[in-house]
């Protein structure tokens, strides 16, 4: 009896899934056959370009394989909400996903997940004009270096494309890959190398609590291993202006600023420059040989970092306290500076606050505020 | 407290966007609810609202941003400390926009365990009533709120 129900209910699973695989091929080839889009235009930017993509496939994917890279952390996913663009027409329906990720106002004003919209008919959609040098790169990771308990510094060098072209400032969407059940992920960090070292690319990640490619690229990723990444993005970066220059950063946020610094030295350029970092204690603070050589180089430039939690016996001769108010002591009349800041919305908040009362135009204060 | 709507699940559970994702040991399509319910039992049984817990915790985390990268020392021996991270995080929710990644760790003095305070999960209890699943790494639980944090932050 038992023999012969178990026969019946292998049987019947047998053919449920035979029938399931059948009506799943029966699916693919009338979507194939019957819901065949074609040939289809994407036309970017009232015609500034325009793209000939096969319908079917998503903005996000179809811009992609025409080497238009939208930023996305979910991987196309529905999840991130990064990828949003203005589709002027020809976006079709708004499904269930993207309603979830949309505001009212972002609906009115056309604003679609790209990973969401699906290509069935040409289409006009509205791309950031600076989204159009990003590209992809594929490298191998030939230096990574504890700098501090919590940060490391990955030293990529390029291998397809060989080299990139970026300002020092801006930054990239670096990938990781799969481990322990996490799946890839991108995420943006700053480019900390100068753009004149074009083969590689150097990036300063700050371990974060159950992050996810923060904890890949300090316990994870090796050297030797391939990563890839896609960049540069933002419109941080040094102005055509020839203003004495101030600098400030907290922790991983003295990325951007390395880049510019190093690229100032490789431009030869002599103008006041001070760069105040702040941190807690002597073991936050990383690059500071480096910086006292750019300072021999360089007599117009001082690094100057400010400890606030330094043990008053530790023998620290530097400055201690913040740097909101520290830059006070270097700096009589600000007015003439121009400032570049990274770090926390707080942090910057705050010293953007300082710097005005101290008598600085806010057209002259930059930041990269990491969100 | 909006009503929640649907329960799109997906976004709460572990992926891309957040690791843990937002129901620790907690699954299936009716724990949101369920989630939501049972803390807002506890919440009646503590004598607070989801606003009150979001503004005792909403001046904690803003204590804790002002004293630029200092950890702060609250009564009860707590220490609270900010991380300053990169990026945005979506609200699981969906139609809320995207939220800070800075997180305040709470820790020490009479906290058993650490307690992650982000703009997020200010958000989810202020306007969904959601205090994340149990064993969430960013769950905040309205006991340890009622009993150790409304003094802390509101003296």
């Amino acid at each position: 009896m038992d023999h012969s129900l178990f026969f019946l209910i292998a049987l019947s699973t047998g053919f449920l899934t035979l029938l399931g695989c059948l009506l799943a091929g029966f699916i693919v080839l009338t979507e194939k056959k019957v819901l065949n889009y074609g040939q289809c235009t994407i036309d970017i930017n009232n015609g500034d370009r325009k793209l000939t993509v096969a319908g079917g496939s998503s903005l996000l994917s179809s811009l992609a394989e025409q080497n238009v890279f939208i930023p996305s952390a979910c991987g196309g996913r529905g999840t991130c909400s990064f990828c949003k663009l203005k589709v002027e027409n020809g976006g079709g329906f708004i499904g269930p996903v993207e309603e979830s990720s949309l505001t009212s106002v972002e609906q009115k004003n056309n604003i679609r997940l790209s990973c969401q919209v699906k290509i069935r008919s040409d289409i006009r959609i509205h791309v950031p004009p600076e989204l159009f040098s990003v590209k992809k790169f594929a490298g191998i990771l030939e230096r990574k270096r504890f700098l501090t308990k919590d940060m490391v510094e990955l030293r990529i060098r390029l291998t397809a494309p060989e080299t990139i072209t970026f300002k020092a400032g801006q930054y990239l969407q670096l990938q990781s890959e799969p481990y322990k059940g996490r799946e890839s992920v991108t995420r943006a960090y700053s480019i900390a190398s100068p753009p004149h070292d074009s083969g590689y690319v150097e990036l300063i990640i700050r371990q974060v609590p159950e992050g996810i490619c923060s904890n890949w690229a300090f316990s994870v990723v090796k050297e030797g291993q391939k990563v890839s990444f896609s960049g540069p993005y933002g419109d941080f970066f040094l102005s055509e202006n020839t203003s004495p220059l101030l600098f400030m950063a907290w922790g991983s946020g003295m990325a951007p600023i390395w880049s510019m610094v190093r690229t100032l030295q490789k431009n030869g350029d002599t103008r006041k420059c001070l760069f105040f970092f702040g941190a807690r204690t002597q073991s936050d603070l990383f690059f500071i040989d480096e910086f006292r050589l750019i300072e021999k180089a360089i007599p117009s430039f001082s690094f100057i970092p400010v400890l606030s939690r330094e043990a008053v016996d530790s023998g620290w001769a530097g400055e201690r306290g913040y740097t909101t108010t520290t830059f006070k002591k270097y700096i009589s009349d600000i007015s003439a500076f121009e400032a570049y800041l990274c770090g926390g919305p707080a942090m910057i908040d705050s010293t953007v606050e300082e710097f005005v009362k101290s008598g600085l135009q806010k057209e002259k204060i930059f930041f990269d505020k990491f969100s | 407290m909006k009503e929640l709507r649907e329960d799109p699940v997906s976004k709460f559970k572990p992926s891309p966007i957040s690791a843990p994702g937002f129901l620790g040991s907690d699954t299936g399509t009716a724990s949101i609810r369920d989630i939501i319910d049972t803390d807002y039992a506890l919440l009646e049984e503590c004598g607070l609202t989801t606003e009150k817990v979001a503004q005792a915790l909403e001046l904690i985390y803003r204590k804790c941003e002002l004293a630029m990268g200092d950890p702060v020392t609250f009564p009860n021996g707590i220490t609270g400390e900010l991380i300053d991270i990169r990026g945005k995080l979506p609200c699981p929710f969906g139609k809320c926009g995207t939220f800070a990644k800075g997180q305040v760790t709470l820790s020490g003095g009479v906290l058993h365990a650490p307690l992650i305070i982000s703009p997020l999960s200010l958000h989810l209890i202020k306007t969904h009533g959601f205090f994340q699943g149990t064993s969430s790494p960013f769950r905040i639980d309205p006991r340890i709120v009622a009993e150790h944090l409304m003094t802390v932050a509101l003296p």
